[in-house]
C-alpha cells in the first residue's frame, strides 16, 4: 500500500470557456474505515484560485496552513494577489524543499489569472509541475479519473456544462474507488462569481 | 574536522551516535533535558539513520573552505588563511539579533557567493521559517553563556 | 519539529520528514512514485551547429502523467539542455543552472561558454551523489564552436558528436549508429533526430507522444515544439455533454466577485 492511499481522496480540475472547475470528495478515512465525511481537501488561495491537496491527511493539514501563510506573506510584500501560475511555482518549490523527505501530497491548482484566463496544473509529491490544458487529476482515484475525464472532457464548456462534466466525472470515478467518495464538493470559478456546490452522492 | 585536511568532500557517514547525541545543547540549569523549551526527547528518533546526504550538505562548504585554506597555508604561509578568517570574522559580527534573519551581504561577497545562486538561496529561506525561536536562549547561545 | 531553535536555520534542502518516511517505509509503506520522464532524449552535431530532440511523455509508474510535457529546457540564449530521469530534478537543476548562467553573463558581460554550464552542472550533481536523478544532454554554440555533452546523475560527463539518453536511448542510438555522418546538412540533421526520437517513442514504453526539436546555430536558435506529432488523437464524433441539472446538488453558495449596480449614477459635476 502506498502512503497516499492511507486516508484516501480524489481531486479533479478542468478548464472550460473562461472558467475553471475543481472538485474533490469529502471522505477522510483510515485505510478502509471512514472517520469523517466532512474533510475539505480544496482550499481557497485567492478569490479566483483554489489549491487541492490530496494525499496523507496530516500533511494536507500542515501544507494547507503553510500555503496560507506563504500566500499571505506574498500579498503583504507584493501588495497584490498571487497569480495562479506564480502560486504553482511557490507550491512546487515548497515541495522540492523536501526533495529528500517529502510531504505525501500531490497538489492541484486551479484558477483564473488577472486577465481571467483559465489556469490549471497538477504536481507530483516533490513538485514537478504538469501544466495541462484540459484537466488534471490526483489522489487514489487517479486511474479511473484519467479514463473518465479523457472521454468526457471537451473544449470550451460553459460554466454550467463544465460543472456537470466535472461532477459526473468525479462521481462516477469515485464510485469505483472504495477509498474516496462519501460526499463531494465542486467549485466553479468564472470571472464574475465563484459557485460552490455540494453534491448528493452515494454514501457507501 | 581536522584543520590540516586535504579532503575534497565531507564524509557521507552520519555522525556517530555517541558524539552527536548529547543533552548538552538542550540541558537546563539542572543539567537535564529541558522539555518545556525543546519538547519531549525521543531516543528512538535520534538513533534512526539520517539521510546520507544530510551530513554531506551540512559540511560541504566547511570542507571546501578548509581545503582552500590548507592549500593556501602550504603555498603562502599561515598568514593567508589567517587574514581571510579575520576578514570573515569581522564582517560576520555585523548582524541583527540572532532570531532575526540577516542577509550578511559582506560575508557573501568575501565568500564569492554574491554573484551566484544556489538551492540554499531559494529553498527553505530563513525569512519564511516558522520555527519557534527564543530570543534569550539564542542570545545566550551566541555569546556562549548558559543559564 | 516543535523544538526551539537557537540559530537561524540555514537555507537549502530540508530533511525533517526523512526519518518519518523511513519509519513508514520500515512498516512496509513505501514512498510513493515520483514523476519520471522515462524519456528518449538525443543530440547531435551537424555542419553548422547542434540539434537536440526529445519525446514528450512523463510517467508516474505505469500511468502517463503528462502526454505533452517539455523536456528541452532553456539554459542560456546559446544553450539548451534535454532532461531525463526524475522530472522535478531535471526541472529544478536546469532552472538553477540557467539562473547561475544569467548571473554569470551579467557579471562577465559576455556570453557563457558551454563548458562553463557543463562544469556548473557536473559539480552540482556530484555534490548530491546521484540523489538528484537528472540525466542531461547539454548542447550549445559559443565562441569556440558547437559543443555537445551528456551528464549522468552522479556527475560524470561525455563529449561526443552524437548522444542519446533516457530509457529510449538504445532505440535512438541504434538509429544514430546506422545513419549519422560527419557534416550533415541542417534539414538532414533534424530529420535524423526526428527518426531517432520516433524510434524511442515506438519501441520504448517510457517514451511517447510527440517529437520536440531545438536547433542551435551560431547566434541563432530555433525551437520546434511538437515538430512531429506521430500520435495524434482521433476526433470525437459525438459530444458527451450532460444535460444541465443531471447532478443532484445538496447545497449551493455563490460568491460574487463583481458588483453590478442598477440604474444610472449622477455625474459628479462639483
Amino acid at each position: 500500500m502506498s502512503i497516499l492511499e492511507y486516508n484516501g481522496g480524489a481531486i479533479v480540475a478542468m478548464v472550460g470557456k473562461n472558467c475553471v472547475a475543481i472538485g474533490s470528495d469529502k471522505r477522510f478515512g483510515v485505510q478502509l474505515m471512514t472517520v469523517s465525511t466532512e474533510f475539505p481537501k480544496i482550499f481557497p488561495a485567492t478569490d479566483k484560485t483554489f489549491i487541492g491537496l490530496p494525499g496523507l491527511a496530516t500533511d494536507i493539514r500542515t501544507l494547507s496552513e503553510r500555503f496560507r501563510f506563504k500566500i499571505n506573506m506574498y500579498k503583504l510584500s507584493e501588495e497584490r494577489e498571487i497569480e495562479p501560475r506564480t502560486l504553482a511555482h511557490l507550491v512546487s518549490s515548497t515541495l522540492y524543499e523536501r526533495r529528500f523527505g517529502p510531504y505525501f501530497v500531490e497538489p492541484i491548482i486551479a484558477g483564473l489569472d488577472k486577465d481571467n484566463q483559465p489556469f490549471i496544473c497538477g504536481m507530483d509529491l516533490i513538485g514537478c509541475i504538469n501544466f495541462a490544458k484540459d484537466f488534471v487529476v490526483a489522489g487514489t482515484t487517479t486511474d479511473s479519473l484519467f479514463g473518465v475525464c479523457e472521454s468526457l472532457w471537451e473544449p470550451d464548456l460553459e460554466p454550467e456544462d463544465l460543472f456537470e462534466t466535472v461532477s459526473q466525472s468525479l462521481l462516477n470515478a469515485v464510485d469505483r474507488d472504495s477509498l474516496a467518495g462519501w460526499g463531494a464538493v465542486i467549485h466553479v470559478v468564472t470571472p464574475e462569481r465563484v459557485i460552490t456546490r455540494t453534491l448528493k452522492t452515494r454514501m457507501d | 574536522m581536522e584543520t590540516q585536511s586535504l579532503r575534497i568532500t565531507p564524509s557521507s557517514q552520519p555522525d556517530s551516535v555517541s558524539t552527536n547525541k548529547s543533552i548538552a545543547e538542550t540541558a537546563n540549569s539542572f543539567g537535564v533535558h529541558d522539555t518545556f523549551r525543546y519538547g519531549p526527547k525521543s531516543i528512538g528518533a535520534e538513533i534512526l539513520p539520517k539521510h546520507p546526504l544530510e551530513n554531506r550538505l551540512k559540511y560541504w562548504e566547511e570542507t571546501q573552505t578548509n581545503l582552500k585554506f590548507t592549500l593556501e597555508r602550504r603555498i603562502y604561509g599561515i598568514h593567508a588563511p589567517v587574514r581571510q578568517l579575520m576578514e570573515r570574522s569581522i564582517v560576520s559580527r555585523v548582524q541583527r539579533a540572532p532570531i532575526l534573519p540577516s542577509s550578511n551581504l559582506s560575508l557573501d561577497i568575501l565568500m564569492g557567493k554574491d554573484e551566484t545562486i544556489d538551492f540554499e538561496d531559494f529553498l527553505n529561506v530563513p525569512e519564511f521559517s516558522t520555527d519557534m525561536m527564543d530570543m534569550h536562549a539564542s542570545m545566550e547561545h551566541k555569546l556562549g553563556i548558559k543559564l | 519539529m516543535a523544538t526551539t531553535r537557537l540559530e537561524q536555520p540555514k537555507g537549502g534542502f530540508n530533511f525533517d520528514n526523512y526519518q518519518r518516511n523511513v519509519f513508514l517505509e520500515n512498516k512496509g509503506i513505501p514512498v510513493p512514485k515520483m514523476t519520471k520522464t522515462g524519456t528518449t532524449i538525443v543530440g547531435l552535431i551537424y555542419k553548422d551547429g547542434i540539434c537536440l530532440g526529445a519525446d514528450t511523455r512523463a510517467t508516474a509508474g505505469p500511468i502517463v502523467a503528462d502526454k505533452n510535457c517539455e523536456k528541452i529546457h532553456y539554459l542560456a540564449p546559446n544553450m539548451y539542455c534535454c532532461g531525463a530521469g526524475t522530472a522535478a530534478d531535471t526541472e529544478f537543476t536546469t532552472a538553477l543552472i540557467s539562473s547561475q548562467l544569467e548571473l554569470h553573463r551579467l557579471t562577465t558581460g559576455r556570453e557563457a561558454r558551454v563548458a562553463t554550464a557543463l562544469m556548473m552542472l557536473k559539480q552540482m550533481l556530484f555534490r548530491y551523489q546521484g540523489h538528484i536523478g537528472a540525466a542531461l544532454v547539454l548542447g550549445g554554440y559559443d565562441v569556440t564552436g558547437p559543443h555537445l555533452y551528456t551528464i549522468h546523475p552522479h556527475g560524470s560527463t561525455d563529449k561526443l558528436p552524437y548522444v542519446t539518453m533516457g530509457s529510449g536511448s538504445l532505440a535512438a542510438m541504434a538509429v544514430f549508429e546506422s545513419k549519422w555522418r560527419k557534416d550533415m546538412e541542417r534539414q538532414e540533421a533534424i530529420e535524423l533526430v526526428r527518426e531517432a526520437i520516433e524510434s524511442g517513442i515506438f519501441n520504448d514504453l517510457g517514451s511517447g507522444s510527440n517529437v520536440d526539436v531545438t536547433v542551435i546555430e551560431k547566434d541563432k536558435v530555433d525551437v520546434y515544439r511538437n515538430y512531429a506529432k506521430p500520435n495524434e488523437r482521433g476526433v470525437k464524433e459525438q459530444s458527451y455533454k450532460f444535460k444541465r441539472g443531471t447532478t443532484a446538488i445538496l447545497k449551493e453558495s455563490i460568491k460574487d466577485l463583481v458588483i453590478i449596480t442598477e440604474g444610472i449614477e449622477e455625474m459628479d459635476i462639483s
